[in-house]
């Protein structure tokens, strides 16, 4: 091409032009050239960039769209895979937990309490505990023989049995006087403290008023030492009120009856009372009336 | 094995479980002395026959 392009100059120019000449018009040329095809280049260049982006842009959101359903499809279907897995799981651990747990357990205890039968049967043989009963039995029924035989043969010898039957007799008799005598003892007793109860009473109203030692007689007379020590004196002076309250009263009505009756009647009355009659009691109120 | 030595030795696994030695060991020693006992019962029985 470059060399058709000097070769058509130096035809035209029938060489005028030097070869120098017609190498920078060469040049220059192919710089012209060069520059708009660079120019067309890019421009083509990004036009097919812009194409291409366009569509890539497109392929990929269609790609994007397309794996996005895709992948919505496989996360669905491992959801629904997983969770039926897992409720397989579930389930199988349920049954396991309730079931399996229960027959486990059961065997388990099963196990446990036939190796304890076992070792057991190891540490303390079946021969051994029959033999242990039966030396007990033996015992127990050798020390109920041996009482049976120590008595029989006790009572069997005859001065042994003789002996034993008189000192059952001897303690017989002597548990009935014992008692006897706790009898006599008690009626003792009581009549002792009645004596003394009786001589105490007698001590203390030996100087009294004879109304005041019937009294008290009345009152006393059947109890004991030691409620007469406790409570004489206080009988005592309830007596002596009762008879100042009797003759207080006694003073009353006379000094009424005083207004009706005579009064030289009741003098020769009371001069004669006095003589006939010892009681004290009477004299303090006759003592009172002759006053009046 | 009657129902009492059950509930005993699922007692003495619970403690085992619960690393309860002490009660553990009492609850065996429960389970053993039945089981003697047991054994004891039926050789007086045995006698008696």
């Amino acid at each position: 091409m470059s060399k058709n392009v000097v070769d058509v100059l130096k035809e035209a120019t029938k060489d005028i032009l030097s070869e120098q000449t017609l190498n920078e018009i060469q040049q220059a040329f192919e710089a012209s050239v060069n520059e708009k095809v660079k120019i067309h280049v890019e421009k083509a260049l990004s036009e097919q960039d812009e194409d291409h982006s366009k569509k890539l842009e497109a392929l990929v959101e269609a790609i994007d769209k397309d794996h996005v359903a895709k992948l919505n499809k496989v996360v669905s279907a491992i959801d629904e895979n997983h969770s039926g897995k897992l409720k397989a799981i579930v389930e199988k651990y349920q049954g396991a937990l309730s079931n399996e747990a229960k027959s486990f357990k059961k065997e388990t205890i099963n196990d446990i309490s036939t190796y304890l039968e076992a070792y057991l049967d190891e540490v303390v043989p079946a021969e051994d505990i029959k033999k242990a009963v039966a030396n007990r039995k033996a015992n127990d029924t050798l020390a109920k023989v041996r009482n049976l035989l120590a008595v029989d043969a006790a009572i069997a010898q005859e001065s042994i049995r003789e002996a034993v039957l008189d000192g059952k007799k001897q303690l017989d008799e002597a548990r009935k006087e014992l008692e006897s005598a706790k009898g006599r003892v008690v009626v003792l007793e009581k009549e002792l403290n009645k004596a003394q109860a009786s001589l105490l009473l007698e001590q203390k109203t030996r100087e009294l008023p004879e109304n005041k030692k019937k009294f008290i007689h009345k009152l006393m007379g059947n109890k004991d030492v030691a409620f007469i020590n406790e409570n004489y004196d206080y009988t005592l002076k309830l007596f002596n009120k009762t008879e100042e309250e009797r003759l207080s009263n006694i003073r009353d009505e006379a000094a009424k009856q005083t207004e009706t009756v005579d009064r030289v009647v009741v003098e020769e009355a009371a001069a004669e009372k006095p003589a006939s009659n010892d009681d004290d009691s009477t004299n303090g109120y006759l003592s009172e009336l002759s006053r009046w | 094995m009657d129902n009492k030595q059950k509930a005993l030795i699922t007692n003495f696994l619970k403690c085992l479980t619960e690393k309860d030695y002490s009660n553990a060991k009492k609850t065996l020693q429960q389970v053993m002395d039945i089981k003697l006992q047991n054994r004891i019962q039926n050789a007086v029985k045995d006698l008696k026959k």
